[in-house]
């Protein structure tokens, strides 16, 4: 499994989704890895890109909210982060789209999006819930 | 060319932050090692621009990569591939970033190029000016090949 205990930051909403994205993640990566045709694995690779771009977006709104909320001081850094992964996503989501999702772009982009994911729980994620249990919130 | 142990501290550091926060594992240094020399492997090369240029081409031998990439995952791989190779670049430039924001600490401003990843037999050419830093972890052993110029 994809997912591990030590993701959860302690910020249930935050938590849900990023367990959510993982799952994806997951699904994702397994459907690149079915022994079948390339072509046989598109439609679950189409659909798990096309959910992807969107939840990737809203989580990342709905996160940046929450910073607002409780007045994170690295929001704005934070947003940056995020805005830069966003546009990586769709750039990638565009160029797979045009050129007709080839096999070897696809698979560079799921290792990097896995590691970059993992990365920015673990590291940039975790950040926010020191904040907020030294603020008392959590 | 840079050998001042105070400027390559920082890819040590990274290196050590990023195995202990994503991979829950230490690592320590070795004097050298002959796996690295015969294996397969992911070579992921990052050049850095600004007060100190150059490259640092990060070096991940098969048994390594796919231990990491197990790790990572928590499926099994038996073979290098677009996906693995991939996971370990996004790795080394994570490691890059986080070493050039403490270089930047000490003064050095510098920016990181994308990563350049291959797969294959070849290592990094020792000529004498650049620092080889070998590593060793649970997942197995890697090397930072740190070869980088002063400007200022």
């Amino acid at each position: 499994m994809m997912w591990k205990d030590k993701y959860k930051i302690g910020i249930p909403l935050v938590d849900k989704q990023h367990k959510e994205l993982f799952d994806r993640v997951e699904k994702f990566v397994e459907a690149l890895r079915k022994d079948e045709e390339w072509d046989a694995k598109l439609p679950e690779i189409k659909k798990t890109l096309a959910f992807m771009k969107n939840y990737v977006v809203e989580h990342f709104d709905d996160e940046e909210v929450y910073q607002r909320k409780i007045g994170y001081p690295l929001q704005k850094e934070h947003h940056l982060i995020h805005k830069d992964f966003t546009e990586y996503v769709m750039q990638c989501a565009a160029s797979f789209e045009k050129e007709g999702y080839p096999e070897k772009g696809v698979q560079q982009f799921a290792g990097k999006l896995l590691a970059w994911l993992i990365n920015h729980v673990v590291a940039t994620d975790l950040k926010m819930s020191e904040f907020v249990k030294k603020d008392g919130d959590l | 060319m840079i050998k001042d142990k105070l400027k390559l501290t920082p890819f040590y550091d990274a290196t050590k932050d990023v195995f202990k926060s994503m991979l829950d594992l230490d690592i320590s240094k070795l004097e050298n090692n002959e796996k690295l020399n015969s294996e397969e492997n992911v070579k992921v090369e990052i050049a850095l621009i600004g007060d100190l240029s150059g490259t640092v081409i990060y070096n991940f031998p098969k048994s390594t990569t796919l231990n990491i990439v197990k790790t990572l995952s928590g499926m099994e791989f038996n073979d290098l591939d677009d996906f693995s190779s991939s996971m370990l670049g996004e790795m080394a430039n994570i490691i890059s970033g986080n070493a050039v924001t403490s270089l930047s600490e000490m003064n050095y401003k510098c920016d990181i190029k994308p990563p350049k990843i291959t797969i294959g037999n070849s290592n990094a050419d020792k000529d004498g000016s650049s620092v080889d830093m070998f590593l060793h972890s649970n997942v197995g052993e890697m090397c930072e090949h740190i070869c980088l110029s002063q400007n200022i």
